[in-house]
């Protein structure tokens, strides 16, 4: 499907997936997250000449190299595209909650009372420590061998 | 709330209303005088605080344009964000995590202790330890840090485990979940905390200390202090006298509004700072107020600073629980047989996966970051913050260049790193790994310096008014009536995270400006 606007062919929209999961490559994790951080570049490119200049122009050339992605991305390290594609993915990718679910991150946690009965200290394959301040003596200036 | 007229000329005008303006304008309004105090951003109410790193972000921060350059890292990774300052009531110290330790008696004879560091401005600060001491005590009761007076100790979060074990591990003994300003219990009307994480964007709670939960509605409710919030200083003027007669600022529509007074003091941290005395150049001090001795912006330091992350083959969950309630001295102390001058702290820091995707390795992709991202739930992390080098080069200067919303020139943050700063940090980043490992970590990943939460120097104390910008009661030297009540005044950064120490120096300011205004010699 070509984005609404005309902006992005439908083999354009597939690219740009694709680099996405080059990019930022979580082999058990759905499309869906990809497709939504795609789709939020798309929009932003669409109200943003500049932006939607360097990845279409970035997209046209990507093209021609026939390596693979991971490859093809790696020699444009600091061109415009990458820095703008990796940038936008990265910050869009790591916000969506499917992905947070997926890590295992779970997001605020005020409204479900913290953890404070919910395994703040649950860690169990270490032994307790001390979070008393030690009474030993602090050295807070070593006497030193050397000349100063 | 109290309104003043703004030709009332005896007001005292405190600008920024992070600890440091708030701290002194709670001990101004309690000793009778009449305050505004002057802040940048909005008041937000900590229930409006949203526990969404981004979200969070983008309500507190101070966004304006800013630019890094210099050999530091940041310059290359955050080029506009040289620093992470808030912009909101309570100033930065609404998302900040709440360590305190204080400061050592040979840090503030830095010059003395170290000798000469080539390449550096250090020096000794015109105060001591000793003269701090009592100042400490009353901002650790202010904030009623944990482990002090009688708070009890922060209970060990799994960071903390993973943290303390390591340290015992390899030999340190000088680790505790605190000083930490952060209620373990109710404390001063405030509740303990429900260990929600979270609090880099904002106390929701208000466990946390924080100038919004105490020090502003408690010198609010004296009756003397009027808060005008979005309200941005632009100049501080003088008048014939040389005295300083009234600040300039801007409201939220950008209409500037004059404020006459009798004293000015500046808090708006030490890159705000040194850019409105900049700004404030006139007749007489044609390269900035206050600034004849050429020191103003000068000298900035944000601590020697990178994160050390270790990933366990079991589960650890670092985001639960207070983010920083851990620390380790044992490399605090000065001790030159380790090839650097000065000291360092390894401080438990956690993240939610936005800013550790952001920052564990800045610019990162592929599959060996998307691998460390799924090792999340399985990662500890620490914060190395140890004192950096005061350098007269490293400085704030305006940048012409790059405006704000209201057409003035932005600050720019020049920053190189010293010597002693790269060995500290490399000794800092081998002692972090080794500590993990010895509690199993199967991977270490060193990240540099996030944009600085710790910003000093840039109106440097001394006795001498040639060597630096303010007196030891940080009074400047130029203009008797103007004061600077932040970090900006610390001559040099010491290792220990600078917010209790700049809320003692505060509350030892406003005991001389209530003395000289008594005496008739302010
Ligand atoms: C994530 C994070 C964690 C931190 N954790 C710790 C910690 O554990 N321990 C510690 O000691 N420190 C910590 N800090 C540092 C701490 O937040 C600062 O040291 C402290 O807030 C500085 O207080 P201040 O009053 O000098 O400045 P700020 O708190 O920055 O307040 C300055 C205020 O002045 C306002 N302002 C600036 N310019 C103007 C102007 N021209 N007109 C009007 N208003 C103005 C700003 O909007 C701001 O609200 C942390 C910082 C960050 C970012």
């Amino acid at each position: 499907m070509t984005s609404d606007d005309g902006l992005f062919t439908a083999a354009e929209l597939a690219e740009l997936l694709a680099l996405a999961r080059a990019l930022y490559p979580h082999e058990a994790l759905a499309d869906g997250p990809y497709e939504r951080t795609i789709a939020k570049i798309v929009s932003r490119a669409s109200a943003e000449p500049a932006l939607w200049h360097v990845l279409h122009d970035g997209l046209a050339e990507i093209h021609d190299g026939g390596s693979d992605l991971h490859s093809a991305l790696e020699a444009r390290v600091g061109t415009p595209f990458f820095e703008s594609l990796r940038a936008l993915v990265a910050w869009h990718l790591y916000d969506d909650h499917e992905v947070w679910d997926f890590i295992g991150y779970p997001g605020a946690s005020f409204d479900r009372g913290g953890y404070l009965h919910r395994g703040f200290d649950d860690l169990d394959w270490l032994p307790e420590p001390r979070v008393r301040e030690s009474t030993e003596p602090f050295e807070a200036i070593a006497i030193s061998e050397g000349n100063n | 709330m109290i309104r003043y007229e703004r030709d009332d000329a005896d007001v005292a005008v405190v600008i920024g209303s992070g600890p440091g303006g708030s701290t002194l304008a709670l001990q101004l309004v309690r000793e009778g005088f009449r305050v505004v105090m002057l802040e940048a951003g909005p008041w937000i109410p900590n229930e409006d605080f949203v526990n969404d790193e981004r979200i969070a972000f983008d309500q507190l921060t101070w966004k304006d344009p800013r630019r890094a350059t210099g050999t530091w890292q940041l310059a290359k990774d955050f080029p506009g964000s040289p620093a992470w300052t808030g912009k909101v009531v309570g100033g930065t110290a609404t998302f900040w995590t709440g360590l305190t330790p204080r400061f050592k008696s040979h840090e503030f004879e830095a010059h003395r202790s170290y000798g000469e560091v080539p390449g550096s401005s250090i020096a000794d600060w015109p105060v001591t330890l000793e003269e701090l001491s009592p100042y400490y005590e009353r901002a650790e009761r202010a904030m009623g840090t944990s482990h002090r007076h009688g708070r009890p100790p922060m209970p060990a979060n799994n960071n903390y485990k993973v943290l303390a074990n390591g340290a015992q591990r390899i030999g340190y003994e000088h680790f505790a979940t605190g000083p930490y300003a952060t209620n373990v219990e109710e404390y001063d009307g405030r509740p303990g905390t429900l260990r929600d994480g979270f609090c880099q964007q904002g106390d929701k709670s208000t466990a946390k200390w924080s100038p919004l939960v105490s020090e502003i509605p408690k010198a609010i409710a004296t009756g003397l202090m009027e808060l005008r919030t979005n309200a941005q200083a632009v100049q501080i003027t003088l008048g014939s006298d040389g005295r300083a007669d009234g600040v300039v600022y801007a409201d939220e529509n950008g209409a500037l509004h004059r404020q006459r007074a009798a004293i000015v003091a500046v808090a708006g941290n030490a890159i705000e700072t040194p850019r409105l005395l900049l700004l404030s150049a006139t007749a007489g001090h044609e390269d900035g107020l206050a600034n004849s001795s050429g020191q103003v912006g000068r000298n900035y330091m944000r601590h020697v600073t990178g994160v050390v992350y270790g990933e366990f083959e079991n589960e650890v969950h670092m985001y639960r629980g207070e983010p920083m309630a851990g620390i380790v001295n044992d490399e605090s102390r000065h001790d030159p047989r380790r090839g650097f001058s000065g000291g360092y702290y390894l401080e438990m820091i956690a993240q939610g996966l936005p800013s550790f995707t952001t920052f564990m390795t800045p610019g990162g992709w592929g599959p060996e970051f998307t691998s460390k991202v799924e090792a999340y739930t399985r990662t500890a992390g620490l914060w190395i913050c140890g004192e950096d080098m005061p350098r007269e080069t490293n400085r704030v200067t305006l940048d012409g260049s790059l405006l704000d919303r209201l057409g003035l020139p932005s600050p720019s943050v020049h920053y190189d790193d010293h010597p002693n700063d790269v060995a500290m940090l490399d000794h800092a980043y081998r002692q972090g790994e080794k500590l993990f490992r010895a509690v199993g970590a199967t991977r270490v990943t060193k990240a540099p310096a996030m944009p600085s939460g710790h910003n000093m120097g840039t109106a440097r104390m001394s006795e001498d008014a040639a060597a630096g910008v303010v007196n030891g009661f940080g009074q400047t030297h130029d203009v008797p009536n103007l004061f600077v009540s932040d970090g900006s005044v610390f001559t040099t950064g010491a290792a220990a995270n600078p917010t209790l120490t700049i809320m003692a120096i505060v509350l030892r300011q406003a005991d001389y400006i209530v003395r000289q205004a008594r005496s008739g010699a302010l």
